[in-house]
């Protein structure tokens, strides 16, 4: 290759040596092998008691995986000060027996709890929570066990296979974190890595790269006939997880393709475990959109006398999205329930569920009232998004918590409900961006996305903000200042390359129909051909008006112009599942269509738009 | 001059060994997206059916790569296992984030000159220089900006290859048990397995796209199987 070939390919690796500071915490979040590499020690502990008024846990060593065994007992301090919330992940973890991974120094610890991680200081004789550090979800997501087996492996110098949370070109993880995603598993998805000691320090350099990907969730479609032979295991736990890992792969595949579980999920239905037949109608209702067998079933749980059937059924609901709103007010009634454990599994369920739940908006706010229940409230609330309005006076008044999680847990409700009424959240970001750490400040920048335009004046006020990810910034600028024009137009969306498009891809969808008018502009330049050069995200700004998209492009599949046909059924194919309403014009046009080609073109693009529906 | 150099010493042998990688593994197979164009015209398909055709096949392409993958050379493989594990975070992954505000922390804070973060004129969307520096410069094209992308691509690299080079760091070094070893092989052996499935799956999902015409020259030229 000649030296003036090379040359741009030098400027821009020249650039990106610049341009490297660009990256945020959540890209440079440490991989296991950095973890690895830090830590002095790293020990398995098991947690011997919890002392809840206290914000205690104390844990014994069971093995040392790296350098000297630590003293036994050994205290954490599991809350921020003595009349601190303790982390609901701590909470829902700390059952005596749960093991843990440890990851220490002699001043600073990690500790994996599966599927959350927090992090100690040493402070004289005792270890005190610090910081909140979601990104480690990024270094590790799953099971204590699973985590042990692979650390033993790579620390032999060996492979060993874990998961983590993807964070991909289009599958940015930083939504999950700002929103406390993690609160709500069935919405998080993972994926399935080697790691070794040799592996990079940085999750960017590795959850994207084919050296270190296997897969995404736990399980792959070739899988489907072994998890459909599992559902008749002896053990009901596992019945139970294998109907729970089928409705995993129709996350990642659409119902198409695990519509052969429908007919062995349906005979689960009749399980004599509670916990499998709540699993199986779960998965059975996201499958199908609609199962009046298994909702039936779902409802009557709800009034059964069995507390576990009852925390069963709540938890199973989930996964149910539209097909389980009437389930919604059951739910809501279960807020109320006697039992603790019932009571939070309602609430995350709703928050699930998301606008699904708006029905039950009234039953939840009583709840930003009391300490225990307010955070999960205020993220339950701000999961309706912005159908929820008005934004209650009680969250807008957690921001004067003196708790810090619980002003960020106001923020992250009032940011995803908007409205005027969430200005307060506004000012607050104003007032405190420019002294909050990295994450914070990440988040809050998010969060102002998220609020739009009503942020767009007060945001002037802001002069500094502690994080050096221009493109998450330039972003929310877009969000605020120009929601109706396309963010790509103008060149300032191509220099950041993959970095670009998945902060932009993961906003586009976050904004969902905030950005309306932006697609009722888009759709008719893109069938003329006049929005420029359309990212892969930039055709999911149509999915904010779906309805009125498809009024737009669909009629051009009738079009006189081949042209125009085929532009409209690659626009239409591009939207995905929310365009499945053009499905008959598509088959019309497929049956009007005399060029094998374009008939090819057309077919692709009723499998894209059809492919989360199932086939019985 | 001196520091010039030493950025762009190590930066020019990167690009040789991008240009190098981009032809491994695919046996006499041309690179892709050097013959788009000529391609597209051989297939007779339209720039819309082009525009969904292609990126399937430089994922078919991608994944022959690791089926048909080779140990690399030496010096690739040093290269691959070095430096790995710094990270711009400074301190510790066991220590909290930090990045101070204003220039003079480890991470810079943004914007860092006293312009206004959230200025409604420099929204995206708008047409306006992008890039202050590139505009001072005279270089704020879109092929700049581009290629100043690319720096951030992913979705890089090559899970056979990756098990091959540390196979030959194990067998290189004495010491090395051969339980590892048998470990590492079994590894590739898996890794070219579902690689080969993928590109099964991958040709799948692109022959529902083809006419018979179409796959008779993409078989003809080793596009596929």
């Amino acid at each position: 290759m000649s030296l003036s070939r090379r040359f741009p390919i030098v400027l821009s690796l020249i650039l990106a040596f610049f341009a490297h500071p660009c990256l945020a915490y959540i890209d440079l979040a440490p991989t296991i092998a950095k973890v690895i590499d830090d830590a002095k020690s790293i020990s398995i502990i098991e947690l011997t008691a919890f002392d809840q008024q206290g914000r205690t846990a104390i844990f014994k060593e069971l093995k040392t995986l790296k350098g000297e065994p630590g003293t036994s007992p050994l205290t954490h301090q599991v809350a921020s000060g003595e009349t601190a919330i303790i982390p609901r992940s701590i909470i829902q973890w700390a059952q005596p027996g749960a093991h843990a991974v440890v990851f220490s120094t002699s001043k600073t610890a990690v500790v994996c709890i599966g599927l959350a991680w927090y992090q100690l200081k040493h402070s004289d004789t005792s270890w005190k929570l610090g910081a909140d550090r979601p990104e480690l979800a990024l270094t590790y997501y799953g099971s204590v066990a699973r985590l042990e087996s692979a650390l033993r492996k790579i620390l032999a110098g060996g492979d060993g296979i874990i998961t983590i949370l993807p964070h991909l070109v289009n599958e940015n993880v930083s939504f999950d974190f700002s929103l406390n995603r993690l609160a709500y598993p069935v919405l998080v998805r993972f994926e399935r890595v080697r790691a070794n000691l040799r592996m990079p320090g940085t999750v960017w350099r590795v959850s994207n790269s084919p050296d270190y990907v296997i897969g995404m969730s736990p399980v792959d479609e070739d899988d489907l006939p072994s998890l459909i032979n599992q559902l008749q295991s002896d053990d009901p736990e596992a019945r139970a997880a294998v109907a729970d890992d089928i409705r995993q792969l129709t996350d990642i595949t659409g119902a198409a393709k695990t519509s052969p579980a429908i007919a062995p999920l349906e005979k689960c239905l009749a399980d004599t475990t509670p916990r499998v037949w709540c699993a199986a109608a779960g998965t059975l209702l996201r499958i199908t959109h609609g199962h009046d067998a298994a909702l039936k079933l779902l409802q009557s749980a709800f009034a059964s006398t069995n507390p576990i059937v009852r925390r069963d059924a709540a938890i199973a609901s989930a996964v149910t999205g539209k097909a389980g709103a009437s389930l919604v007010p059951l739910l809501a009634s279960l807020l109320s329930d006697p039992d603790d454990s019932i009571r939070y599994a309602a609430l995350q369920s709703l928050g699930t569920l998301g606008p699904v739940a708006l029905p039950a908006r009234n039953a939840i706010i009583p709840l930003l009232n009391t300490n225990d229940t307010m955070i999960d409230a205020a993220d339950a609330l701000g999961r309706m998004g912005p159908r929820a309005q008005p934004v209650p006076p009680q969250l807008a008044a957690m921001l004067l918590s003196d708790q810090l999680s619980v002003r960020l847990a106001a923020l992250r409700g009032m940011a995803q409900i908007g409205g005027k009424e969430a200005l307060p959240a506004v000012e607050y970001i104003v007032r405190e961006i420019s002294t909050a750490t990295e994450v914070d400040a990440y988040n809050m920048v998010e969060y102002l996305a998220l609020l739009g335009p009503i942020a767009s004046e007060p945001a002037l006020k802001i002069k500094t903000i502690p994080i050096p990810n221009a493109p998450v910034i330039a972003a929310a600028n877009w969000a605020m200042n120009a929601p109706n024009a396309f963010p790509w137009e103008g060149g300032a969306t191509e220099g950041f390359g993959d970095l670009g498009s998945s902060i932009y891809a993961a906003l586009v969808v976050e904004l969902g129909e905030r950005i309306k008018p932006c697609a009722l502009a888009l759709a008719p330049k893109l069938m003329d051909n006049s929005a420029g050069n359309v990212p892969d995200w930039g055709y999911k700004i149509l999915n904010a008006a779906p309805e009125e998209s498809i009024a737009t492009i669909a009629p051009h599949l009738a079009d006189s112009d081949k042209v125009h046909r085929e532009r409209a059924a690659v626009i239409l194919a591009r939207m995905g599942p929310p365009a499945a309403p053009a499905r008959p014009r598509l088959q019309a046009a497929i049956t009007a269509a005399t060029d094998p080609r374009e008939k090819n073109l057309l077919t692709w693009s009723l499998r894209e738009i059809t492919k989360d529906e199932p086939v019985r | 001059m001196r520091i010039l150099v030493l950025i762009l010493l190590p930066l020019l042998m990167a690009t040789s060994a991008v240009g190098a990688a981009s032809t491994r593994g695919g046996g006499d197979v041309p690179p892709l997206s050097d013959e788009s164009g000529a391609l597209q015209r051989k297939l007779r398909a339209s720039d819309e059916e082009w525009n969904v055709i292609f990126p399937k096949l430089q994922r078919i392409a991608r994944l022959r790569e690791e089926v048909n993958a080779v140990a690399p050379s030496t010096n690739d493989a040093t290269r691959k296992g070095r430096g790995g594990l710094n990270s711009p975070l400074g301190g510790t992954s066991l220590d909290t984030p930090t990045a101070p505000a204003g220039m003079n922390g480890p991470r810079r804070g943004f914007p860092g000159g006293g312009s206004i973060p959230f200025d409604p004129k420099t929204a995206p969307g708008h047409v306006t220089p992008s890039n202050p520096l590139l505009a001072l410069l005279g270089i704020d094209t879109p092929q700049v900006r581009r290629n100043m992308g690319r720096g951030f691509r992913t979705n890089q690299g090559n899970s056979v290859e990756a098990l091959l080079a540390e196979l030959q760091t194990l067998v290189a070094a004495k010491d090395t048990p051969k339980a590892q070893i048998q470990a590492k092989l079994e590894s590739i052996r898996a890794a070219r397995a579902r690689a080969a499935r993928d590109l099964q799956r991958a040709q799948n999902d692109l022959a529902p796209l083809l006419t018979s015409e179409q796959v008779a020259i993409l078989v003809s030229l080793g596009h596929l199987d």
